[in-house]
């Protein structure tokens, strides 16, 4: 019979935020979720929200009121699942019959390891030390199957011992909520009475089947270790990424930088193992309301450092300054190359993509400066100034219909004229708007002809300014 | 120069206008114009508001209405006549019901005809981009040939960059079509500061932050009543004089809708009055079998003379009509409302409220004075209510009959939200804001806790901004829902005089109107409502019939000293409206002994008199610990049945009128402001006159100042006295009922739920200390509702109704198979029950006559039939027994769980000798405590209630096995043990009791968190390999 070992990470997602930002762990901080009933409440905290009386299961709205200062974030099944692959990615060094349970687990198939080892504490202890390295939680436990090492896990109770009895004794007093069962199923097991595996297992088999059904035989069997489940052993992806939330908003690149070392270290320590390289690498910057910063870093050379990294960014900062607080950082590297000897000099891969517009584009900024190479473009704001947006070279314009009349080339600031030469030929249209911030205009505009029939767009304020051309 | 303003929108275009339709028509008074048609988009739902601010002003007010058709633009079709309103009605009651509610649908065949006398005005490229040239010049030709010259081009300048391109337009549609052009504003506000509020009402209705969606702003602010001059600046003088010349065709006004009654309530060859004089003298004959007295002949003859001058005759027969039928169909019903309380409504059997018991209340009857509709609301039982419904729909048809609605207007919580969310906020940060707000308060003061608990948002702009238009839309209505009950019945199709639209309920239909505005138009509306009372006493009452006990509810005898003895202790549970945690507090205190005293007790356990400090006085009164005295005589003759204190609501305003000289006009405002929503406001332009005018009338200060204070609080939650007394007879019926026969009265009410207070756990609980014993839910034994049985003395046999999870249907479909009793689960099968019933049976240890305890019910339910289980089908080994054997925990535990009761021990009780609860008094013994000792208590919480009316302070209330105790929680002690006083199910309390003239209180001191102890019994069983 095999014998697996089964790691539950309860705080997987939490555990990972706080790892990559220290600075959380000075603000009590929750996951909650919606869950199957659609209330929601809380799945994962820190020890500084545990502190101040928030509990799993909580509903928000009373974790709030007994931690007003408690900051709330959605759960992400999909980022938690993504933190174990790259746990998995890790632990693939020194553990390759690994079986991924997402969200929250792997289960490891520790025969071979146990000769490796010379034992089960000390495999046990090398598993800890990397756990711990993560600075995450975990719970070990020690069964024949899979499943049954999961249950145990799953419900904390630490069994690592080989001996069979007393796995069968650990399983045996577990309730029957913990094996992850369907309600239903749990429903009708406690409604006659069966509480624990015990009080299961010591009915006869059949008499199982003929009232729980044939399932039930079946998931029994498994836990027993007397039927082998299918198991998936996990294979470390060919790229590399990684995604997380950032607890905190921030405003400044300065901010930026700690977490993005972290990351790329673990971008390091991937390609390390794997002995590949990259040249591309693309970091995106979330935003809220869904908006997006890509910084795409293409590298002259295949690289795997993180220092390299780092040091490509600094240099490009300048060109992506933050226009909105950053919520969450993603890196991704898609094609990996063998690492080997340098291939090529800088200026020769430049040249072979000279022919590419965002190429000499960014090649351009990186010259002139991020402010200098732009195309015009049309907001859907009504007011003059924000009508005219800088927008990142070769985007499609997005300005709404509403405002079509208006000049595309804007002055930087408004030039007073002499109307004497000019011909008023329509108007005005009265701007009165932008209540909401700072830069409220109130403004009459006329659309008029100078002597060289050039048609600009005026507005009078004591005098008579000239704000645009129409082309 | 001259104008009237013709296309014109109000904020009941839901989030298309900023302005209300007053203000709108103040302001264009103010500003001179001569006309004012609001126009709200398919929609007159805001006209009548616009009304009665019109009839203050001297603007002539226009009734229209905004249509967008996607190839046609904007059209506005306005009424010149009381023809034409009753077709626009009819139109748009069309184009909602073909669409979902608050939606509707216009096409442009629909204004090609059935519009014979309105006017139309249209504006063929109302979006930018609209219709090409080409495509208006077919259409407009297409309208001119129906509308003739009733027809006009609309022109609306705002000052856009086309405005030249709109008027050349507009100017060569009108030469070859050879129609007028009007001017007109096309306005979204009353002035230009609200602006900023229709940009964010914009973006709410797109669903998007104006940060990020600026194009959702509007341009400019021209989108207002703009001043004569302006308007001169902007157009042609011959468009603005157009909009005269059609304002002076205009001749409908609101006034003129006369409603007409329903006439086939009357017999031929009567008149209605005849007809209510015959109904009402038989109906005193009956009411006096030994015969009328003088006095009550000469009641109802001076009733009948002002029902016959009002012309209310038919208001009457209708309702009559209604309550005959709940008679037909034994249908337990219970008028009530000022007009209920007369001798007409006792002796047509409306109520049952003999009005010898409150003479008194006759005083406002019918106001002829204040010339408002009477006021008359009937209950029916609550499971019954919609064959009432049903009969009026089949009576008149639902082109005749439909439901008042309601204006659902913007509150703070969905006002603060929403700006919020335009603002750009996030919902996380809202709910954050909103977290901490004492929500009870509702409204008052909240921008004040903000700007304590937040003061960085109130520091910030957008903040400010928040505050600042948050409080601007609320008030703003957001939608129109069905009123509970209000019926509008017309003579001829409803539809001419008011348009009908889908409400969300499948099959109703509500008109355009909600209450305020059938009062405004003085047009009668039925409230047809819903009581679960009524039905707990007509089923207690059919009960005691089967043993021979016949009683209706007016034969209930009066005034019976055992039932206020009873009520004099706290004793209420279950007795209507004085049932609560708070009425079972005063009535020790105000201990009623008559049934007067009852109609007090319900109405100054309310906001109103406790904000307005009327408790304590009349308590120290009532107790001859206070004078009582009066300033005047006239103030005598208003509050003497009081004891010198306004209670009821109609006492305000009849003090308003005998002290501070109010006509009856104006108390009819009064009576209005204190009614209507944000009462509070409203009720500020009346501070300078009233206590002016008691000044003037030799009133002190004090006395004045004491007495607005008081209507205030009226105005918020104030109780009508005609209200209070009819609740109080069914407080009384009830009571009564409990007292004499309590089996009776349980099984009644039990079978009603859900309604009141109380669970159906604290019912039994109830019932158990009064003696009633309970048999548990057997599928052998049970009915589907409880039953009592008599012959047994006070006993009671839960019904099935009780466990959850099971089909009513096939339950009483077994249950009518069950002959002597079902022998195994096999024959639950066949009796038709499925699987999902006999598991929720064998839950609720239902099945006990035939399995035995509730672990081998279940074990013998999930056996399955042969038929289902092939693979298992050859088992032969023998395993009917399950080795499992609940514990008195595991029963109760589940008994709730299935239930929600238990007839066991009470969970209490089982953990009472716990070493953590040693020391702990129980409810019962709490009663013979010393005031002011330090004592300690537990139990589960059943209710936690935090008064809107005290701050700070919390009221919890615990269940033990002796009965229920309450504990005040101080706020500093609710923050020191913040947690179990907000999450514990079951509490241990240390503090002070409290005992003052039979009302027990525990000031809480320390609070501890005992839940775990409810499962200790179960975690040392787990055990047991």
């Amino acid at each position: 019979m095999s014998l697996w070992l089964y790691c539950h990470f309860p705080q997987l997602l939490m555990d990972t935020v706080c790892r990559i930002h220290p600075v959380v762990d000075d603000y009590p901080l929750a996951f909650y979720d919606n869950g199957q009933t659609n209330k929601e409440t809380i799945v994962q905290c820190n020890a500084k929200a545990v502190a101040a009386g928030v509990e799993k299961g909580q509903s928000i709205a009373l974790a709030q009121s007994l931690v007003p200062e408690l900051i709330c974030r959605q759960y992400s099944m999909k980022k938690e699942a993504q933190a174990l692959q790259q746990l998995a990615d890790k632990l693939y060094q020194s553990v390759d019959k690994q079986v991924l349970f997402p969200p929250q687990g792997i289960a490891i198939a520790v025969e071979s390891l146990l000769r490796l080892y010379q034992g089960m504490d000390p495999l046990v202890c090398h598993l800890q030390e990397q756990f711990q390295a993560f600075e995450l939680d975990a719970c070990l436990s020690l069964a024949y199957s899979p499943e049954a090492a999961q249950c145990l896990a799953q419900a904390g109770v630490e069994q690592l011992s080989t001996d069979r009895w007393d796995i069968h004794q650990a399983l045996a007093d577990l309730p029957v909520e913990q094996f992850g069962w369907n309600a239903k199923r749990v429903e009708k097991l406690k409604k006659t009475g069966i509480k624990t595996l015990q009080n299961l297992i010591q009915i006869p088999t059949a008499q199982i089947g003929k009232r729980f059904g044939n399932e039930l035989v079946k998931a029994l069997a498994v836990l027993r270790g007397e039927q082998k489940s299918s198991v998936h052993f996990y294979q470390p992806a060919e790229r590399f990424y990684v995604s997380f939330d950032l607890v905190t908003e921030i405003e400044r690149w300065q901010g930026l930088l700690f977490p993005l070392k972290r990351a790329l270290k673990e971008l390091e320590q991937f390609l390390y193992q794997r002995q590949k390289a990259i040249r591309q690498l693309d970091i995106t910057l979330h935003h809220r309301e869904q908006q997006q910063t890509l910084i795409p870093l293409r590298l002259a050379s295949d690289s795997w450092r993180a220092s390299q990294f780092l040091q490509f960014i600094q240099l490009q900062v300048d060109r992506y300054p933050l226009k909105q607080p950053v919520m969450a950082l993603s890196l991704r590297a898609d094609y990996l190359h063998e690492l080997d000897s340098d291939s090529g000099q800088l200026l020769a891969d430049a040249s072979r993509h000279q022919g590419d517009l965002p190429d000499l584009l960014s090649r351009l900024q990186a010259r002139l400066g991020e402010r200098a190479v732009y195309s015009p473009a049309l907001s859907s704001d009504f007011r003059p100034l924000l009508n005219e947006q800088k927008q990142q070279p070769g985007v499609p314009t997005t300005g709404s219909e509403r405002i079509a009349k208006r000049p595309i080339w804007l002055l930087e600031t408004p030039q007073p004229i002499d109307i004497q030469h000019w011909r008023l030929i329509d108007g005005p249209e009265r701007l009165h708007t932008g209540w909401w911030d700072e830069d409220t205009t109130s403004r009459d505009y006329w659309v008029a002809k100078d002597n060289q029939q050039r048609t600009g767009w005026l507005f009078y304020q004591q005098q008579w300014f000239l704000q645009g051309w129409f082309s | 120069m001259r104008y009237a303003e013709l296309h014109c929108l109000s904020n009941f275009s839901f989030l298309r206008a900023a302005a209300f339709p007053a203000e709108l028509v103040d302001k264009a008074a103010e500003l001179g114009y001569e006309a004012i048609a609001i126009t709200d988009e398919c929609s007159v739902a805001g006209i009548v508001r616009a009304y009665e601010a019109a009839r203050n002003q001297s603007i002539k007010l226009i009734v229209g209405s905004e249509f967008h058709v996607a190839e046609l633009g904007v059209l506005v079709v306005i009424c010149p006549s009381r023809k034409g309103y009753a077709q626009l009605c009819r139109k748009i009651t069309e184009f909602r019901g073909r669409a979902v509610k608050g939606d509707y649908q216009a096409l442009a065949e629909d204004f090609l005809n059935g519009f014979e006398d309105c006017f139309l005005l249209w504006l063929p490229q109302a979006k930018r981009g609209g219709i090409s040239y080409a495509k208006a010049l077919n259409f407009g030709h297409q309208l001119k040939r129906y509308w003739r010259q009733r027809f006009w081009l609309l022109y609306e300048r705002h000052y856009h960059h086309d405005d030249k391109d709109q008027f050349r337009f507009i100017q060569r549609l009108s030469q070859q079509l050879q129609v007028k052009v009007v001017a007109a504003g096309g306005c979204l506000l009353h002035e230009a500061s609200r602006q900023p509020l229709l940009d964010i009402v914009t973006a709410i209705a797109h669903g998007e932050s104006l940060l990020a969606h600026p194009e959702h702003a509007s341009i400019n602010g021209e989108q207002r009543l703009r001043s004569l001059t302006e308007l001169q600046q902007c157009y042609p003088p011959d468009w603005l004089q157009e909009s005269v010349n059609i304002a002076e065709q205009c001749h409908f006004s609101m006034s003129e809708l006369r409603y007409e009654y329903p006439a086939e309530l009357v017999p031929a060859g009567l008149t209605a009055s005849d007809y209510l004089r015959q109904l009402t003298e038989a109906g005193a004959r009956k009411r006096y079998p030994a015969g009328v007295p003088d006095h009550v002949v000469a009641q109802y003859e001076k009733e009948l003379q002002l029902i016959e001058e009002q012309r209310y005759e038919y208001f009457f027969l209708t309702i009559h009509d209604l309550v005959r039928f709940a008679q037909q169909h034994n249908i337990f019903y219970q008028g009530r409302g000022s007009a209920a309380n007369s001798v007409v409504c006792y002796c047509l059997e409306i109520t049952a409220v003999n009005p010898a018991q409150i003479e008194v209340l006759f005083e406002r009857f019918i106001s002829k004075e204040r010339d408002e509709p009477p006021d008359i609301d009937v209950d029916f039982e609550h499971e019954r209510r919609e064959e009432v419904i049903q009969y009026i729909y089949r009576k008149y048809g639902r082109s005749r009959a439909a439901l008042a609605a309601t204006v659902i207007r913007y509150r703070f919580r969905s006002a603060f939200r929403d700006v919020g969310k335009a603002l750009g906020f996030s919902e996380q940060q809202l709910q954050h804001f909103r977290q901490q707000l004492d929500r009870r308060d509702k409204g008052v003061d909240w921008k004040q806790q903000l700007k304590q608990q937040h003061p960085q948002l109130v520091a910030s702009r957008r903040g400010q901004q928040l505050l600042k238009y948050t409080e601007q839309l609320m008030g703003f209505p957001r939608h129109l829902s069905q009123h509970v009950g209000g019926f509008v019945i017309a003579a001829g199709s409803l539809t001419e005089l008011v348009p009908i639209e889908n409400a969300s309920m499948p099959d109703r239909t509500v008109i355009q109107w909600d209450k305020d505005d059938l009062e405004t138009l003085k047009l009668l509306k039925v409230d047809v409502l819903a009581l679960g009372m009524l039905t707990a006493i007509r089923k207690t009452l059919q009960l005691l019939e089967q043993q021979n006990i016949r009683l209706s509810l007016a034969e209930i005898p009066q005034e019976d000293i055992k039932v206020y003895q009873t009520l004099q202790k706290g004793d209420s549970v279950g007795v209507f409206q004085i049932e609560s945690r708070a009425q079972m507090n005063m009535l020790p205190r105000l201990k009623p002994a008559t049934f007067y005293d009852l109609v007090i007790q319900i109405a100054i356990v309310r906001p109103g008199p406790i904000q307005g400090d009327m408790v304590h006085p009349y308590l120290r009164r009532r107790a001859g610990q206070e004078a009582i005295d009066y300033p005047s005589e006239e103030v005598r003759s208003v509050l003497q049945r009081t004891l010198g204190v306004p209670i009821f609501q109609e006492q305000a305003i009849k003090l308003a009128m005998v002290a501070a000289g109010f006509s009856g006009g104006q108390a009819d405002q009064l009576r209005r402001a204190m009614a209507s929503w944000h009462s509070t406001g409203k009720l500020k332009q009346f501070e300078h006159k009233l206590i002016n005018g008691m000044l003037a009338r030799g009133y002190s200060e004090t006395f004045a100042q004491r007495l607005f204070q008081q209507i205030c609080g009226f105005g918020q939650y104030g109780f009508p006295e005609s209200h209070s007394a009819s609740f109080a007879n069914l407080a009384y019926a009830s009571a009564w009922l409990k007292i004499h026969y309590p089996s009776a009265f349980y099984t009644g009410l039990l079978n009603s739920l859900p309604m009141g207070f109380y669970s159906p756990s604290q019912l039994v609980q109830d019932a158990k200390r009064h003696g009633v014993k309970f048999l548990p839910a057997d599928i052998n034994q049970s009915h589907w509702d409880y039953q009592w049985l008599a012959a047994q003395g006070q006993v009671i046999r839960v019904g099935l109704r009780q466990v959850a999870g099971l089909a009513k249907s096939r339950t009483l479909a077994a249950i009518e198979q069950r002959g002597d009793g079902f022998k195994t689960i096999e024959a639950l099968r066949q009796a038709g029950l499925f699987e999902s019933d006999i598991e929720a049976l064998a839950k609720a240890d239902a099945l006990k006559s035939i399995s035995g305890h509730r672990y081998q019910a279940s074990w013998d339910a999930l056996m399955m039939s042969d038929e289902q289980l092939p693979l298992f089908s050859t088992v032969q080994e023998n395993y009917d027994k399950t080795p499992f054997k609940p514990n008195e925990q595991e029963d109760i535990g589940f008994d709730y769980a299935s239930m929600g009761l238990s007839l066991r021990r009470h969970p209490l009780a089982l953990i009472r000798e716990h070493i953590e609860l040693k020391g702990c008094i129980t409810a019962d013994a709490l009663l013979h405590g010393r005031s002011g000792s330090l004592i300690e208590v537990a139990g589960l919480v059943t209710c936690r209630q935090r008064p809107g009316t005290k701050s700070g302070v919390t009221f919890f209330t615990l269940e033990d096995e002796t009965g229920n105790i309450n504990v005040v929680v101080w706020a500093t002690i609710a923050r020191k043990y913040r947690k179990a006083f907000l999450s514990s199910r079951l509490v241990k309390v240390k503090g002070v009791l409290e005992s003052h003239q039979g009302v027990v209180h525990v000031i809480a001191q320390r609070l501890e968190d005992k839940t775990d102890l409810l499962s200790i019994k179960r975690h040392h069983e787990r055990r047991f390999h």
